[in-house]
């Protein structure tokens, strides 16, 4: 308020003075004060009016200002705005330009001007550097220029421009010396007014594409090629051979050939036949593929197949997985080994015959006897092998025989002594012994490895004999008595004869001492005599029942030799009783053969109380009293 | 008396005279830089008006947002006029001042001219949106 009055300070000095000069000169009939009044009155009106108008008008001069003030704040505002819109605009722009130059196809833009506009790094590898100088191009060369340099082969990108969507395959861009191939696609891009403002061109080099055809054409060619020459060899190779598909086994192919192990034509058999059709035994297929999958081939497997006829033969197949027209299949090849199979099966009849063959010559040639020989077999024995080494020799006789046989008839005879011998032969073979001849009903057998063999050989046999004897009383028959001599020592083992009639045999001494002994069994009643030399070689002669029998002189030579009577197969109480008499018996033995006979005597009187059948201490006491009486002769 | 009108410019604001309710109105924003060229045919029209105007009620609705200083000026020898008319003539004149609520400074102008109306009807009138 003091402003305004201030602002004022001068008119209202001038209404001050007016109203003085009024009040001065009224009550006066003054025309010219009536006339200053009016001029009073309307210059108060005015200033009031002033004063109203500069009053609004400062409210005007506020209104404006605040105005401003408002518009420069939106103006502040509206450019953050703006710059906050560039900025992402810019940043939209980058990830833009980095996704184009991410992706592995060339990206082309020209505008409406026919001027590049933008071109990713693909694209400017792919159109040359000269084209497009820059990835991202504001303002590039001038219409005229980039037409001028633009390749006849990009004129699709122009065509776009006048509205036509294009797809052109297979344009060759020529980059120094080499031609690239490209695809191109060409789309055109339309401002608000449905006018072409860019055309979108993307590029993909396709020179692997392209290579890759390549291949596939030279490997396409090389395949007929490979599949003519397929054709030819398997036309006119002698092996026939089919292909069949893996999964039904149907025939895919067959060729001339195959007719001779099918009995049908190439013809007849494709896309009819499958290979299954001709299996002798179909459950063979589950066994070839097992083998196929095991081994990812088959090589000569032998397989009976059946021909259109029914005629089955034997076939060696080789079988070979592969693609044929785009298909797994089984090559596979024949070939007819039927006579190879009939010759094969000869061949094993006549080794089994080989066989019969040897197991008949083992019966009359010991495979042991070839063994002490060094033998493998009976061909290798040549006339005058010969072996040395120390043996026991088995001899057996049956008791009267001869009057034995001469009851029955020779049938009867054959019949008795094989099924004797038949018992007899096993427990030899048993005790590691070896027969080395029959010699009517006795029997020569060779012990090689121990003494011990022979003598428990014997009492086997000796035991057996008694069950036969069993047997036969069963039958009505009477028993058979066998007796057993062994000795024991170098033997020489070998071949004699001449070239058309061989034998093998043993020359020894011991076995003319052996054959004596055993006929001593029959003097003395017992049924197993052996020599000092077998009883030497015992490992143990205590774990046997035996006594001292005789002692013998060697014919021919002045050696005297001890005979022990090993009596384990006698009856429990015979072996009770020879047990218990042995002693005294051995000491009459003693005396005897000092000649003693008077003292000898009485052991044997009581040998014989005990065991009154015991035939040796008989034989013994008569002799003493018979020296008693005559004297005793030169040689005992 | 037949209806009248100014259209509105960018600087001048509407101005429309209903005959048949004896209702003038003045709308808009009003800072022209030659202010005669509105203001002239204006008065010319008011005087004819006034004139022939007898015991009707003459209604003057003026809702101005924006208005500049001659226009100031020219509103205050508007309302000079009609209250002389009032006072001399005894005529029936109602001023109605519009205003915005939410423009004060319309608001303040209302009361300003009020202030120098003596005779004048001159009501202010807010305008609820």
């Amino acid at each position: 308020m003091t402003e305004k009055h201030n602002l004022f300070h001068s008119e209202e000095k001038v209404l001050k003075k007016a109203v003085e000069i009024i009040e001065q000169f009224e009550g006066q009939d003054n025309l010219l004060l009536e006339e200053y009044k009016y001029l009073f009155k309307a210059y108060k009106k005015l200033l009031k009016q002033t004063k109203r108008l500069v009053k609004m008008s400062d409210k005007q001069q506020y209104q404006l200002t605040h105005l401003a003030e408002g518009l420069q704040s939106n103006n502040i505002e509206l450019q953050h705005k703006a710059q906050v819109a560039e900025q992402a605009i810019q940043a939209n722009e980058k990830k833009l330009a980095q996704f184009l130059e991410a992706v592995p196809i060339g990206v082309f833009v020209i505008d409406a001007n026919c001027s590049p506009y933008y071109a990713n790094k693909t694209a400017q590898q792919i159109l040359g550097n000269s084209l497009v100088p820059s990835p991202l191009i504001q303002s590039g060369p001038n219409q005229s220029s980039f037409l001028d340099a633009m390749p006849s082969e990009l004129k699709p990108i122009v065509q776009t421009l006048q509205n036509k969507m294009t797809n052109v395959d297979d344009i060759e861009i020529q980059q120094g010396d080499k031609i690239i191939p490209i695809e191109v696609w060409v789309v055109p891009i339309f401002d608000e007014d449905n006018d072409i403002a860019y055309a979108i061109a993307a590029f993909q080099d396709i020179s692997e594409r392209k290579q890759a055809e390549i291949e596939r054409k030279k490997f396409t060619q090389a395949l007929q090629e490979s599949e003519e020459r397929f054709r030819v060899i398997a036309e006119t190779t002698p092996i026939p051979l089919v292909i069949s598909r893996l999964s039904d086994s149907l025939i895919l192919y067959a060729n001339a050939q195959v007719k001779t192990v099918t009995g049908l034509s190439a013809t007849e058999l494709v896309d009819h036949y499958h290979t299954i059709d001709f299996y002798h035994n179909p459950e063979e297929r589950i066994e070839l593929l097992k083998l196929l999958h095991q081994d990812g081939y088959i090589r000569n497997y032998e397989i009976q197949i059946k021909k259109q006829n029914q005629t089955v033969i034997w076939v060696e197949v080789c079988i070979q997985p592969m693609v044929f027209k785009h298909e797994n299949v089984l090559l596979t090849t024949f070939y007819d080994i039927s006579e190879r199979k009939r010759v094969e099966e000869e061949r094993i009849r006549f080794t089994q015959e080989l066989a019969q063959l040897n197991q008949a010559y083992e019966r009359f040639v010991p495979r042991e006897f070839l063994s002490l020989l060094e033998k493998q077999s009976i061909i290798d024995v040549q006339l005058g092998d010969h072996v040395e080494k120390d043996i026991t020799i088995l001899f057996s006789d049956i008791r009267g025989f001869t009057a034995l046989s001469e009851k029955m008839t020779p049938h009867q005879n054959f019949y008795f002594i094989n099924e004797y011998l038949s018992q007899m032969e096993p427990i030899i073979f048993e005790n590691h012994g070896i027969i080395d001849k029959y010699i009517g009903d006795a029997i020569m057998a060779l012990f090689p490895t121990c003494a011990d063999d022979a003598v428990r050989g014997s009492i086997a046999m000796l035991k057996k004999l008694t069950v036969f004897n069993q047997k036969r009383q069963e039958d009505n028959f009477l028993p058979i008595f066998i007796g057993i001599g062994l000795n024991s020592g170098p033997s020489m083992l070998g071949t004699v004869g001449g070239t058309a009639r061989m034998d093998t045999t043993v020359i020894s001494d011991a076995v003319n001492l052996a054959s004596r002994v055993e006929e001593l069994t029959k003097i003395y009643g017992t049924a197993l005599l052996i020599t000092e030399q077998t009883y030497l070689e015992l490992a143990d002669p205590l774990q046997y029942h035996v006594r001292v029998i005789d002692i013998v002189k060697v014919k021919g030579k002045s050696q005297e030799v001890t005979v022990y009577e090993i009596y384990d197969a006698d009856s429990p109480t015979i072996i009770a009783l020879k047990d218990k008499t042995r002693d005294e018996f051995e000491e009459g033995f003693v005396l005897y053969h000092f000649e003693e006979f008077k003292d000898a005597s009485p052991f044997f009187e009581q040998v014989l109380k005990t065991n009154p059948n015991d035939k040796v201490a008989h034989i013994y006491l008569k002799r003493c009293r018979h020296f008693q009486k005559h004297g005793v002769p030169l040689e005992l | 008396m037949d209806n009248w009108k100014l259209e509105a410019t960018k600087y001048t604001p509407l101005v429309n005279f209903d005959a048949a309710s004896n209702t003038l109105e003045l709308t808009g924003e009003s800072y022209p830089e030659n202010l005669a060229t509105f203001a002239e045919p204006f008065f010319t029209w008011l005087e004819d008006y006034l004139t022939q105007l007898e015991d009707q009620t003459f209604t003057v609705n003026i809702e101005l947002t924006y208005f500049n200083s001659s226009s100031s000026k020219m509103l205050l020898d508007l309302f000079d006029r009609l209250e002389e008319e009032v006072t001399d003539h005894d005529k029936t004149i109602i001023v109605n001042w519009i205003y915005d609520t939410e423009n004060e400074v319309a608001e303040e102008y209302g009361e300003e001219f009020q202030e120098d109306i003596e005779e004048l009807t001159f009501n202010l009138v807010p305008k609820e949106e």
